[in-house]
């Protein structure tokens, strides 16, 4: 018996469209549920690794922090002496050296004959002295050597009072620079 | 209404299934999957936190590994003496007391955390501003890691002069704040203030996983110059008689 076909043509392509769409539909939806499962699964195995990461970590850090706090004593004597040695570090940077001022003030005064009534040192190494002076080539000769000294500087005259067959009686502010002791900078370098 | 009835329910039926399983999976993307991966990231940098921790841990084993213990105990001992870790007011007053002495200068005064030696102008200025200070805050303004005192000399320049050079050499650290010396007939009055550190151990935060310092050659540098220095604040111990039989005579 020969085959009949009852269906009209159009009618078979519009069912062959129909099941084409339903299957792409379907097809979409199975690799939609492929593509979340693989997620998951990809999550799911990111956080066992994290996890497990995380244990060992944990465990290995208590191991060390027991073998730290063993050799506690040690650690808080090297701390204290590097704390130490910093804060005599900072002291000396910063120490301003008096000795040295002294020691060249005693010098220029010596050197121009006058005399040391007052000397004040302040914040900074602010320098007050204030003093008496024979004659004024004396007094120039001190204000120059001021002027060239390495250890002063800004040196200002803020009064000279002069009365007749009496020494001159002057006031000078200036700044000692130096800082730090001469020991403890060549000790650094 | 004709239309409706016409209509084909059965093809919505035949997608409805893919389409919401399409829909619930777009649905995942912002419901579920944004916040863990917020979480996993969370995650990640905690664990990242923990392996520095660990690192910075095995590094410092390592290190105290390499410390000689009783070295820098001897070291430690020697910088006490440098920087203390509390005051010693006794040794320290005894000490500058010391190196006075052996300068040739005379101490007339000697007083505990006094205020500067203040100039003309600075005693004007703190008069007008005394009356709003209480006490409470003054004593606020005491330093915390440093002994203050004042200290009255008297004696000549050459002298004074010698006094701040071995003032310089003292092992026990000391600074000079302010000077003020004044003539009186031959001899010179000094008024001067004078400060040393002392300094008590310090930690914060985690302790156990802070990387230890470094002693540099810089520090060894320094110790070894401020080891040579004169210990002024020593104690000195009488010794008494030996080799008697008895003890109350």
């Amino acid at each position: 018996m020969a085959d009949i076909n009852l269906v009209p043509e159009v009618a078979r392509k519009e069912i062959k469209k129909t099941v084409s769409r339903q299957q792409t539909a379907n097809k979409a939806a199975l690799i939609a549920i492929l593509v979340a499962g693989l997620i998951l699964t990809a999550f799911f195995l990111y956080w066992l690794f994290i996890v497990a990461s995380s244990k060992l970590v944990s465990m290995d850090t208590e191991r060390s922090e027991g073998k730290v706090l063993e050799q506690s004593r040690k650690e808080i004597t090297h701390r204290a002496l590097v704390q130490k040695i910093d804060e005599a570090s900072k002291f000396l940077s910063l120490v301003k050296p008096y000795s040295i001022s002294f020691d060249e003030l005693m010098i220029l005064l010596n050197d121009s004959k006058s005399t040391l009534k007052i000397a004040e040192v302040g914040d900074e190494g602010k320098f007050k002295i204030n003093g008496t002076i024979h004659n004024s080539s004396d007094f120039e000769s001190l204000v120059e050597a001021l002027s060239e000294s390495e250890s002063f500087s800004d040196s200002v005259l803020v009064t000279l009072d002069g009365v007749k067959d009496k020494p001159y009686a002057f006031d000078i502010e200036m700044k000692f620079l130096k800082k730090g002791l001469p020991e403890a900078t060549s000790s650094a370098n | 209404m004709g239309k409706l009835d016409n209509f084909d329910f059965s093809k919505i039926k035949a997608y409805a299934i893919p389409l919401a399983i399409i829909l619930a999976v777009v649905l995942l993307v912002p419901i579920f999957f944004v916040p863990q991966i917020t979480r996993f990231r969370e995650m990640n940098l905690e664990l990242k936190k923990s392996q520095q921790r660990l690192a910075i841990l095995k590094q410092k084993i390592v290190d105290l590994g390499k410390i000689n213990e009783n070295e820098e105990s001897l070291q430690l001992l020697e910088a006490e003496k440098i920087v203390p870790s509390d005051k010693k007011v006794p040794y320290l007053l005894m000490g500058v007391n010391r190196i006075a002495n052996e300068a040739g200068l005379f101490v007339s005064e000697m007083e505990l955390n006094p205020g500067k030696v203040a100039t003309e102008s600075a005693k004007a200025a703190t008069a007008s501003a005394s009356k709003s200070v209480t006490e409470g805050s003054q004593a606020n303004k005491l330093p915390k890691d440093k002994v203050v005192f004042r200290l009255q000399l008297k004696g000549d320049l050459q002298k004074f002069k010698n006094f701040l050079a071995t003032l310089e050499k003292s092992k026990r650290l000391l600074g000079i704040d302010s000077i003020k010396a004044e003539v009186n007939g031959d001899t010179y009055t000094y008024n001067l203030n004078i400060y040393t550190p002392f300094k008590t151990l310090e930690s914060s935060g985690d302790i156990v996983a802070e990387p230890l310092p470094v002693f540099t050659s810089r520090h060894q540098s320094i110790f070894n110059m401020l080891a040579g220095f004169t210990d002024y604040m020593e104690e000195v111990i009488n010794e008494g008689t030996t080799g008697n039989k008895d003890p109350f005579k």
